[in-house]
């Protein structure tokens, strides 16, 4: 797709902004799918737990998308800041 | 395409599907084991997982279109759908279309997954395990192979390894388990 249209398409505005990932701890086992996935913002506490580090800056935004995707547990969130 | 040959494309698919569908199911029980960083990432087990099970679909549907096609036993294409009424071995067609019919179910729940909710896509996806045994007995009743020593082989196996995953799932703690013991 060129540029420009991929600047008006409809959510472009959203993708330009930062995102914010929350885990739904209740939901969360620990599998670590989401650190293998996205380990430039997630690491693993001791007990194999995500602590997210940052914001999704929207470099980012694709990869946080897919460690949304591939929980297993579905207890990724990604947020427009 | 002569109708040998669909014949043979039937049966072909069908032996495929056997280590296909035993494969898919070995990587879903065995997913919740282990933790993140062991020797195969959980995202490429469940990435094979995915890709397993659409293949095993196209095959399926090769499978019951061959079926259907083939002219050497009367089979319909509503047979496909609906487990009853076949002339040709009705039982253990009609097992055959269930297994179909609950792996039909798996794969669009999982296409909707996010808006099904957790529990709810669990419970369907739960059926999977229904519906390998079902194949597994179809293939075993209906196939005109399973006289042969190979294929007895292949059905043993496949129920075996099957059988020593869920045992090392039932027996193995899940992570959030393991909290405990890593301190």
């Amino acid at each position: 797709m060129p540029a420009a249209a991929a600047a008006t398409a409809p959510g472009a505005v959203a993708d330009m902004a930062n995102h914010q990932l929350r885990v739904d701890w209740p939901a969360c086992q620990a599998r670590g799918l989401c650190f293998e996935l996205l380990p430039e913002v997630i690491e693993l506490d001791d007990w194999g737990y995500p602590v997210v580090g940052s914001e999704i800056t929207p470099e980012l935004l694709a990869a946080a998308r897919a460690a949304v995707r591939g929980c297993p547990r579905m207890a990724l969130r990604l947020r427009p800041k | 395409m002569s109708t040998a040959m669909l014949w043979f494309l039937n049966r072909g698919t069908g032996m495929v599907l056997l280590g296909v569908l035993t494969a898919t199911v070995l990587l879903g029980v065995l997913a919740a084991r282990g933790r993140a960083g062991s020797l195969l990432p959980a995202f490429v087990s469940r990435s094979l997982h995915r890709n397993l099970s659409l293949f095993g679909a196209i095959l399926l549907v090769a499978h019951i279109a061959t079926a259907v096609l083939d002219e050497f036993v009367d089979i319909r294409w509503w047979h496909a759908f609906v487990p009853y009424g076949a002339a040709y071995e009705p039982w253990w067609l009609a097992v055959g279309t269930l297994a179909s019919d609950l792996i039909l179910a798996v794969l669009v729940t999982t296409a909707v997954r996010g808006r099904l909710g957790l529990r709810c896509w669990q419970r369907v996806h739960q059926l999977a395990y229904l519906a390998w045994a079902l194949g597994l007995v179809h293939g075993l009743m209906i196939g005109s192979d399973s006289g042969e020593t190979w294929a007895l082989i292949s059905y043993s196996a496949a129920a075996g390894v099957v059988a020593v995953a869920v045992l090392l799932r039932l027996l193995s703690p899940t992570a959030a388990e393991l909290e405990g013991e890593r301190v």
